[in-house]
């Protein structure tokens, strides 16, 4: 059963993910555990019509290493998701 | 034969003669043109271990049937020899305006032996060519030079690659400069030129070429010039061109910090797209047919703290990288006046600011001191002495002298301690991408057969998208991969991908345009590859074609005595852990991943897994089966 959302962390958006509106940073409540965590955050991204093509972090961790280690890991109030869109070269 | 113009042009600069060579077709459906034509005339046209400044090193510049298409990418050419800085093969890709010039002119590659006896330039004009005297343009600064040879044939349309007095100085990366602000930038393609006195290519030609398909190429341009307005990733990308690396890498902790020390600078919001293009520009400038324009044009009238001419360009992101926070400048004026100088003298930034930052380090350590080079402090955050010796570099003058040999043979100068600060590889200066936040350019960088490079391959990110991009799942990428990890994909990774950024080096397109992750895909560059040429190209050919590159590049340096010894990083990399907070605090390259990886990336590749040297049977897969017998004598 989904954990309830009441933890408010910070999703940091970079390049052109922050859209029109220029907006870095916005604050989502998800819920407690990560793997429910990660799965609403993306959620909210993709309600912001973000393409799915984009690196996610939590607290500097590559999200996908992170639910390998931690899937369980406890949310914590204003846990960082850094998402960076994905360009392969400069 | 169509896109082609069937003719490749020979000079003898030592005996100041010509030979037109007209192909076969099968020839041209082999070797393409752009980067594989260069490998080829390099192998076929030199013995081993020649020194790079001796007239025995052969000069190829290359383009291919796409070039002079009217189609956003095609504007490109490429300059391969045995470069000055690593010992080994190079080739170096320019963009701008020269190449479909060349193809108007009437060829598909120059090839140039030999040394002039004194200073000359090569004209070619429809089809004719000759050797002009330069005596009076050497010396002479990149915007001189252009204007003067310009009024000597009485033409503004001639397109001019030349050197600069870096190239004449023999700087070991000096470049080649086309239309003042495009470059071949790595390497010391310069110095080759410098060392032939050859001081300039100026071509101008009315032929236009016959392509196969013009239908197809006017959808596709028409395709990409609406997908650059409607799409946002293309529309920024537009506006502030590779700028944006800054806001990509520094999240993650990897923008190139303090000579490589450090990942992320407190002062990198100065440096970003957005601050740039408000300061420093009025609009995007572009090359030949290209709607993505994605050059940073400086606007006029910039005169304060630093006079700077337009006419030269503005730096892109690895000038704002190398020579920016580095060396812990944040200053874009500074940094623009670098990168001025650089294009005036015709020097590789990504060196200048490797090299720069190198020294700025062994005066922090105490290694060089103010009596070593003549007075001039030269330290971290100090934008007047980046400025200072980046002009008494190209000069070659006092401490500058050194400074242009790059970081390999200036850290040998000054003994263990110094060396073991220096970074590169093959002697050549890192690009402004970290192995410590990509994982697998620790391996295309040790790997790659002319020294680091960054846009020889794909990047780590690609493949960190979850799911991971249409694209990249056709090469058989299915798994998410952490951008930092080193691992039996990235292996792969590598290797699939040099296959495919060889071929397009080798038609000589953009990879901003063709790419995955490009407005165009590698299809759609087949597709333009049979709208030129009337073949029925595949991608399959496509991706041999790279690897047929490769490989000759490899056997090459194998005959030079180059293999798995050379394919090594820095010991800083795997021993000094990053200083910076964040994400990359504390970072290094795991030693044993990456040693595991190179072996995994040989045996992909079909190489000896010891020594990473091209087996006969690989050879004799892609047709090489000639390299084979020249690399066995």
């Amino acid at each position: 059963m989904q954990s309830a959302n009441n933890t408010n962390v910070y999703i940091d958006l970079y390049g052109m993910l922050k859209g029109s509106s220029g907006k870095k940073r916005h604050v989502l409540a998800v819920s407690s555990v990560l793997k429910d965590a990660v799965k609403e955050v993306r959620e909210y991204l993709g309600s912001l019509n973000i393409p799915s093509s984009y690196i996610l972090y939590v607290n500097d961790t590559f999200v996908k290493s992170a639910l390998e280690r931690h899937s369980d890991y406890l949310m914590s109030e204003g846990d960082v998701f850094k998402v960076i869109p994905i360009v392969s070269g400069g | 034969m169509k896109g082609y113009t069937g003719k490749i042009l020979h000079v003898d600069l030592s005996k100041g003669t010509f030979d037109v060579e007209e192909p076969d077709e099968i020839f041209y459906r082999k070797y393409v043109g752009g980067a594989c034509l260069g490998a080829y005339y390099l192998l076929k046209g030199m013995g081993a271990r020649i020194d790079p400044f001796s007239p025995e090193n052969m000069f190829v510049v290359s383009i291919s049937s796409i070039t002079g298409a009217p189609i956003s990418g095609n504007a490109r050419h490429c300059v391969t020899t045995k470069s000055p800085l690593t010992g080994t093969i190079a080739s170096s890709e320019g963009g701008g305006f020269w190449g479909p010039e060349l193809k108007f002119a009437g060829f598909d590659a120059i090839v140039i032996a030999g040394k002039a006896e004194k200073p000359v330039y090569l004209w070619i004009h429809d089809g004719k060519y000759e050797l002009r005297d330069a005596s009076h343009l050497w010396g002479k600064m990149t915007g001189d030079v252009q204007d003067a040879i310009r009024n000597e044939l009485g033409d503004e349309k001639i397109m001019v690659a030349q050197i600069g007095p870096a190239g004449e100085n023999k700087v070991l990366y000096a470049g080649i400069a086309n239309e003042l602000k495009h470059f071949n930038g790595r390497n010391g393609m310069g110095a080759v030129m410098g060392s032939k006195n050859l001081k300039a290519i100026a071509v101008r030609g009315t032929q236009k070429p016959e392509f196969h398909d013009t239908e197809i190429i006017k959808k596709m341009a028409k395709y990409f010039a609406d997908q650059v307005k409607q799409n946002d990733f293309y529309s920024l990308f537009r506006l502030h061109g590779t700028t944006l690396n800054v806001e990509w890498n520094a999240p993650a902790g990897g923008l190139p910090t303090k000579n490589w020390t450090a990942g992320n600078f407190e002062q990198e919001d100065k440096l970003r797209g957005e601050t740039y293009y408000k300061e420093m520009m009025d609009k995007p400038g572009t090359c030949w047919a290209c709607a993505q324009q994605c050059k940073r044009d400086l606007k006029a009238g910039i005169t304060k703290p630093y006079t700077i001419d337009p006419r030269y360009g503005g730096p892109e992101y690895e000038t704002i990288g190398m020579c920016g926070s580095n060396l812990l400048i944040a200053d874009l004026h500074a940094i623009s006046r670098t990168n001025e100088i650089a294009s005036q003298y015709g020097m590789d930034t990504i060196s200048l600011g490797g090299t720069i930052g190198f020294v700025m380090e062994c005066f922090e350590k105490g290694i060089l001191t103010a009596e070593d080079t003549g007075g001039l402090e030269v330290r971290f955050g100090d934008s007047e002495a980046l400025v200072t010796l980046a002009e008494l570099t190209g000069k070659r003058e006092g401490f500058g002298d050194l400074v242009a040999d790059g970081t390999y043979r200036l850290a040998k100068k000054l003994g263990p301690e110094a060396e073991r600060i220096a970074v590169h590889v093959k002697g050549k200066e890192f690009p402004a991408h970290m192995p410590h936040t990509k994982g697998m350019l620790a391996l295309a960088y040790a790997c790659n057969s002319f020294g680091p490079d960054h846009v020889s391959s794909e990047h780590d990110p690609c493949i960190a998208g979850d799911p991971v991009d249409e694209n990249l799942q056709g090469f058989g990428f299915y798994e998410t991969v952490d951008p930092v990890e080193l691992n039996f994909e990235k292996s792969k990774l590598l290797a699939y991908s040099q296959r495919y950024y060889s071929a397009i080096d080798s038609f000589s397109v953009c990879g901003f345009c063709f790419n995955t992750w490009s407005i165009l895909s590698l299809s759609d560059l087949v597709a333009i590859v049979n709208a030129t040429t009337g073949w029925k190209y595949t991608l399959v050919e496509l991706m041999l074609l790279g690897e047929r590159r490769l490989n000759m590049m490899r056997a090459f340096n194998q005959r030079e005595g180059f293999d798995a010894k050379d394919d090594m990083l820095p010991e800083r990399l795997f021993e000094d852990g990053l200083t910076n907070d964040g994400p990359s605090a504390g970072r290094t390259v795991d030693r044993e991943k990456f040693l595991t990886s190179r072996k995994y990336y040989y045996g992909i590749n079909g190489w000896d897994l010891e020594t990473g040297n091209p087996t006969e049977i690989k050879l004799r897969e892609l047709g090489l089966g000639w390299v084979a017998e020249l690399v066995n004598t």
